[in-house]
């Protein structure tokens, strides 16, 4: 392994300052004369400046209203939901108590002229209190 | 108060003991999904929609876990999720905010406006910085999110998540690797 690359390795512990003393001093003599790792060093800086800049460190009070402000529109749906079914719910009731007395009113209606018309035709059901048996047999035009 | 006592405040749906579960965890998971959607307007969102879930589900919440992992993993999986539903508009808003910085070349050298072109630079390098982060596995990228977004140590990093301290050590000490050989490739490239 080449210098630039035993020193390269050891770039993000580095920024971070998480090496010895001693590999510290060595990184900063190798980037003080060598060019190309003192680029790659200050573009990785800006790299991780950049999260720096970026990170949330401090939150404002709007955050936790935002959230309260979501919950209380969440819990009117809700209500809204639960009244529509229950609405819902009712409405399927209505139709179908509705269309039970339709159902009920027009059998009643078709019921009572079939009764209308059983007495009006004088039908019985015992023939021979209309005609006895004798002035059947009796009518010449039978035979 | 202990955590049992908190959660069992919170399962009885007490406002102040949710306002204060919001301020003790909010930058945690505002980072986390900054670290994943790389984007403050959005995470500030999806934060928030994470601490919606957060209340509508503490009633399930069994104690399994330490209540700062079990919203470590809630912010992690909503962020994911985040990322897979807008996957199609993001890559339209890259491509378009790539041809906003194409304009903004032409302006750039015929006004040699520096600063604009400072601001072009560093658009690239946090997209590189980005893309990176973006590669690393889920573990690595929450850890190094934790470590290098909000500010915990290994130890804090390692009770988050609910694992053991090697355990965090040996995972942002790959991360790091990982992205260094990253961004190192990346400059290479630029260079050549
Ligand atoms: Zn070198």
């Amino acid at each position: 392994m080449n210098s630039c690359e035993n020193i390269q390795n050891d770039f993000i512990p580095y920024i971070e300052e998480n090496l010895s003393e001693s590999r510290m001093m060595k990184i900063d003599g190798h980037l003080a004369t060598c060019s190309e790792c003192a680029g790659i060093m200050a573009e990785l800086q800006l790299s991780f400046q950049l999260i720096e800049d970026e990170k949330f460190t401090q939150v404002h009070d709007s955050f936790l209203a935002g959230i309260e402000d979501k919950i209380a529109g969440e819990n009117r749906r809700g209500i809204r939901i639960h009244f529509m079914k229950w609405l819902s719910y009712a409405a399927v009731i209505a139709i179908g108590l509705f269309a039970g007395y339709l159902i009920s009113n027009s059998l009643t209606r078709n019921f009572i002229p079939v009764q209308q018309q059983i007495s009006s035709d004088d039908f019985y059901w015992n023939d021979l209190e209309q005609e006895p048996i004798e002035s059947f047999f009796m009518n010449e035009n039978l035979f | 108060m202990n955590e049992a006592d908190f959660i069992q405040r919170l399962k009885e749906h007490k406002q102040e003991a949710f306002g204060q579960l919001v301020k003790q965890y909010q930058k945690m998971v505002l980072n986390i999904c900054l670290g994943y959607v790389h984007n403050r307007d959005d995470a500030w969102d999806l934060a928030q929609d994470v601490f919606l879930e957060v209340h509508s589900k503490i009633d399930g919440f069994r104690s399994e876990s330490k209540l700062s992992t079990w919203i470590y993993k809630i912010a992690v999986h909503k962020s994911l999720n985040y990322i897979r539903d807008n996957k199609k508009t993001k890559t339209t808003l890259r491509f378009d905010q790539k041809g906003d910085n194409e304009v903004s070349v032409l302006n750039i050298r015929t006004s040699e406006n520096l600063q604009s072109d400072f601001k072009i630079e560093n658009d690239e390098r946090k997209k590189r910085l980005d893309s990176a982060i973006d590669s690393l596995p889920e573990n690595q990228r929450t850890a190094f999110v934790l470590n290098k977004f909000d500010d915990n140590s290994y130890k804090e990093v390692a009770d988050i998540m609910g694992l053991s301290l090697s355990s965090v050590e040996s995972l942002l000490f790959r991360a790091k690797q990982n992205l260094q050989k990253k961004l190192l490739e990346c400059y290479k490239n630029l260079n050549s």
